[in-house]
């Protein structure tokens, strides 16, 4: 969609990014080139900045419609039907424990690829594309918070922000889906 | 497997074909073992399959199916020369060798332990080398040397075959122009196997003329001369009866009543196997008895409808075999060489068929789904355009096309469905080798019946099918078939009999499994389920003998004291219970103590797409599957009636209990302000679910749609009382219900009404419900 391309043309310019220019075609790109860099979409979740791998990612949606599945999890918009392919959408501010924002004009899906199969991850903004060296990436801190260091791959410093990493197996695990056993006690009250 | 890499699925899909179709060529040859003569037929197709499958394995890398499959080879060569003896125990070998083929073919391309293949080699090896102590010493006299000497020994095999069986053996000379030649003898060939075997065909020595080539056909036949001589008539061939059998002076224990045959019309008696003599090679080749094709056409019509047996048999065999693998049915005749033949056989697959992956009709039947949904969003175009003035026309012609388009995605939807099907018989080809191995394991004679095999389910639904089948069968013979003693006690027959039934009932298949054993014990049964304190005492003294029965399928029953190595762990019936209604079927049990125990399956022919009924609760749309729903009906609220807090009505003199799926999901409505009234009159959808009936209650009934199901998905999968989820017209995602789990989640509540508690639970997430579904923003209390 242009809207998304041109979002991401923009974000590229705010984050930095060097980008090629006709000159650069020309004669020849000038910019050092490193190779072991890797590109992060990095997007912003309750005010903070998230990455993930650009590999793990297949496209950036609008707001999806979502059907709401009963008995799942609180963090479970519901299901999305992507051309033809029905996905489960997570909220991912609920999913990481953090205060959710009303979604406006910025919010997007982020549509990951993950074990074969797909799944929405609904966030607030999406900055653009980073890179970021492997010397740049910090081993997660064990503690960071309680339950959200679980989902915490690594942690990345860029022009004086903080990029979190997420662990997609982590953050995706299916026994996390369904909606705890203690609802069952309060459904019967 | 290590070497190889992955392997392709062409070669899994291949290999799999080749080795059903040994193992149907070994359920024959089990049935005829018996059986004074063995159709040697079943043999070749048994030695072609396995010697493709070698060459196959070896083009894939595939190591262990290479080496077993020429360990195989070897002992099949054995069998088919007659220097191995087909029987329980050279039977048991090649049984297990489909079996270890399979494990093999199930091990490629994972990881794990390598499945162990030298204790089978090696049980291969001895039977190989069994062979020779118990040659056929039967001697061919009679025949002229040089014929002999060229003959394989597979052909000589047959040849001492038809002798030993007292057949009668022909010299059919016939004389092909060059040119034709090919064309010619498939022609007298085909004619000729109507009458016995072809056991070889040589080039005769005194041809003719240079365009010509004369051969001579041995046939071994239990017709008389003239019936052939008439048969082949039109092809200008002569046929001369030999008489390759000592005479009876030399041969000690031969007992030929007419080893000169000449002018007797009788066939020699049946006795006339292996005559061991050596008696002298007396009678030169040719010598009995001559007719030639002219000379023998006034006896046609006497003989010619007599067709030999032997033709009859491998034809049929040929016709089970033949339908689906990739190995041409031979009735077209092939030289049976040695070699030769099995290596063209292996390298033509003559089958006109594709295999596609089922994936890839997945994703046409997605499409023609989107295409429906499409379709419907014309429909309300339609509608849209007729509100304005003065399109009556075009509107007219919008429809016309419409329909049109609407007949032929049906047709399109129709053909892919067909696609997707497949017969029942792969499944029962499967539990007849269990049945047999069972059998021995469990020292009971057991006879399999099938039929309906040609029956067709979706592929995936015949997947699905095999694990539950095989835990029914495996029951009938631990459980339902006695022992030996014990049915002769009983004055039955001391062979039991498992009868496996499919046929198609409307738009769904019936499966049977029906044994002739003992029966299900229903107070037996009771008296467990009181001990494990599934029931009271006192509640299963209401139970009815059906609802008693039913217990078999709860988690964990067994009414055995000791679990054997096949069955009676308890585990089994609930999985048979859950896996069928996984595939939206249903299961049941009818029993008559010391008679024995049916199960009837019932199932959809397919779940790719499906008719659903569209209903609304508090604001959310779902689907229900139209096979589960019975009726529909409109209930005044004053005819609901609580029975202990449950809320029932009465449908033709028939308490039925009410669900609400709105409570079931705790469903709030999208927006408070809008609460609906409540109001006099509710809808009610009574579906079914085997013998038990649930009345759901919903607020609107949208109406009936073709819908495709599409998967939730690893992480969703598990929602109870969700099957899956679909697209309906608007291109709106809705869920669809699994009826099934809901009923029984509703029948298995603790509180549930007497009679029900316990039952069919299985497990306690069933249950789960985190938040007001659908609400927006934080919750509010009930």
């Amino acid at each position: 969609m242009p809207t998304e391309s041109k979002d991401l043309w923009h974000a590229l310019l705010r984050s930095g990014e060097s980008l090629a220019t006709e000159d650069d075609y020309e004669h020849g790109y000038a910019g050092e080139a490193r190779r072991d860099l890797e590109q992060y979409i990095a997007f912003r979740v309750a005010r903070e900045t998230y990455g993930l791998s650009i590999s793990q990612i297949g496209e950036i949606a609008m707001q999806l419609k979502t059907t709401p599945v009963p008995r799942t999890a609180s963090f479970v918009l519901g299901i999305a039907n992507v051309r033809g392919t029905v996905i489960p959408v997570l909220d991912l501010a609920e999913r990481l424990q953090l205060q959710p924002s009303t979604p406006d004009r910025d919010a997007r899906v982020l549509i990951v690829r993950h074990e074969g199969e797909q799944y929405g991850l609904a966030v607030d903004q999406v900055v653009g594309v980073v890179s970021i060296a492997p010397e740049d990436l910090e081993e997660a801190p064990g503690a960071i918070g309680s339950t959200r260091g679980e989902f915490i791959q690594s942690l990345a410093r860029r022009d004086g922000e903080l990029v979190i990493v997420l662990d997609l197996s982590m953050l995706l695990r299916p026994k996390d889906f369904l909606a705890p056993l203690a609802s069952a006690a309060r459904r019967n009250r | 497997m290590t070497d190889g890499g992955r392997p392709s699925s062409e070669f899994l899909s291949e290999a799999q074909e080749i080795i059903e179709s040994f193992s149907r060529n070994l359920l024959a040859l089990d049935a005829q073992s018996s059986a004074p003569e063995l159709d040697p037929e079943l043999l070749n197709s048994a030695f072609r399959a396995v010697h493709t499958l070698k060459g196959l394995a070896a083009l894939f890398g595939a190591g262990s199916i290479t080496e077993l499959s020429h360990a195989l080879e070897s002992a099949l060569d054995g069998l088919r020369l007659g220097r191995i003896q087909v029987d329980r125990d050279s039977l048991d070998v090649l049984f297990e060798s489909v079996e270890t083929f399979q494990a093999l073919l199930a091990g490629l391309g994972r990881d794990g332990p390598a499945v162990e293949i030298r204790g089978l080699l090696e049980r291969i090896g001895e039977l190989t080398e069994e062979q020779g102590h118990d040659r056929p010493d039967t001697t061919l006299v009679g025949l002229d040397p040089s014929v002999l000497g060229v003959l394989t020994e597979y052909e000589e095999h047959r040849l001492r075959e038809t002798i030993r069986l007292g057949r009668r053996l022909f010299r059919v000379h016939a004389s092909f122009s060059l040119i034709a030649i090919d064309v010619g003898i498939e022609a007298i060939k085909g004619k000729l196997k109507t009458f016995g075997e072809v056991i070889t065909y040589l080039p005769s020595a005194d041809a003719s003329a240079d365009d010509r080539i004369d051969l001579d056909i041995l046939l071994g036949s239990e017709a008389e001369l003239d019936a052939i001589a008439s048969g082949v008539a039109g092809d200008g061939a002569a046929v001369f009866e030999l008489n390759p059998l000592p005479d009876s002076t030399g041969a000690p224990g031969s007992k030929t009543s007419d080893p000169k045959g000449k002018d007797k019309p009788s066939r020699p008696s049946g006795g006339a196997s292996r005559s061991s003599g050596t008696a002298g090679a007396s009678r030169p080749a040719g010598t009995s008895r001559a007719a030639t094709a002219d000379g023998a056409s006034r006896a046609a019509g006497a003989e010619g409808s007599r067709s030999s047996s032997p033709a009859t048999r491998s034809a049929s065999v040929e016709d089970r075999v033949g339908d689906d693998t990739s190995f041409p049915p031979h009735g077209g005749g092939r030289v049976e060489t040695e070699e030769g033949g099995t290596t063209e056989l292996s390298l033509r697959s003559l089958s006109r068929t594709v295999r596609v992956d089922l994936s890839r009709l997945d994703s046409l039947m997605n499409l023609i789904g989107e295409l429906a949904v499409v379709q419907a969003n014309f429909a309300s175009t339609l509608d849209d355009l007729r509100a304005q003035p003065g399109t009556a026309d075009v509107a007219r012609e919008f429809q016309a096309h419409l329909r049109t388009m609407d007949r032929k995605l049906s047709l399109l939807q129709q053909g892919v469905l067909e696609v997707r099907m497949v017969p029942l018989g792969q499944v029962f080809d499967k539990l007849a080798r269990v049945v047999r191995r069972l059998g021995r394991e469990a020292d009971k004679e057991i006879r399999l019946n099938i039929s309906g095999a040609e029956t067709e389910l979706d592929k995936l639904i015949v997947e699905e099918l095999s694990d539950p089948l095989m835990h029914m069968i495996r029951n009938a013979v631990d459980h339902g078939i006695e022992s030996r003693e014990e049915r002769m006690s009983a004055g039955k027959s001391a062979v039991g009999t498992i009868e496996l039934r499919a046929f198609q009932k409307g738009n769904r298949v019936v499966i049977e499994v029906e044994d002739d054993g003992r029966g299900l014990d229903w107070r037996q049964i009771r008296r467990t389920a009181v001990r494990r304190g599934l029931v009271t005492d006192l509640e299963s003294r209401e139970l009815g003998m059906q609802q008693v029965v039913d217990f078999i399928f709860a988690p964990g029953f067994t009414t055995r004291e000791t679990a054997t190595a096949t069955s009676g762990r308890g585990v089994g019936m609930d999985v048979v219970k859950t896996n069928i209604s996984r595939l939206s079927g249903m299961i049941d049990v009818d029993t008559v103590l010391g008679k024995g125990t049916k199960f009837a399956i019932t199932l959809p022919v397919t779940l790719a797409i499906i008719q659903a009924l569209v209903i609304e609760t508090a604001g959310h749309t779902f689907c229900i599957p139209l096979n589960s729903v019975l009726e529909s009906i409109m209930v005044h609220r004053r005819q609901i009636h609580t029975v202990e807090g449950h809320e029932v009505i009465s449908l033709r003199e028939k308490t039925l209990p009410l669900l609400h799926v709105s409570r079931l999901f705790d469903l709030r409505r999208p927006s408070e302000n809008h609460e609906r009234e409540v109001e006099q009159r509710i809808y009610v959808v009574i579906v079914g679910l085997a013998q038990h009936k649930v009345g759901l209650v919903v607020d609107e009934l949208l109406g009936q749609q073709d819908v495709v199901i599409k998967p939730l998905g690893r992480a969703l999968r598990s929602v109870p009382g969700i099957a899956g989820a679909t697209e309906i017209s608007g291109g709106r995602t809705v869920l669809l219900l699994d009826v099934s789990t809901l009923v029984e989640e509703a029948l298995a509540k603790p509180d549930a009404p007497p009679g029900r508690s316990g039952f069919g639970r299985d497990g306690s997430t069933r249950e789960g419900s985190s938040r007001p579904f659908g609400s927006e923003g934080p919750s509010h209390a009930h």
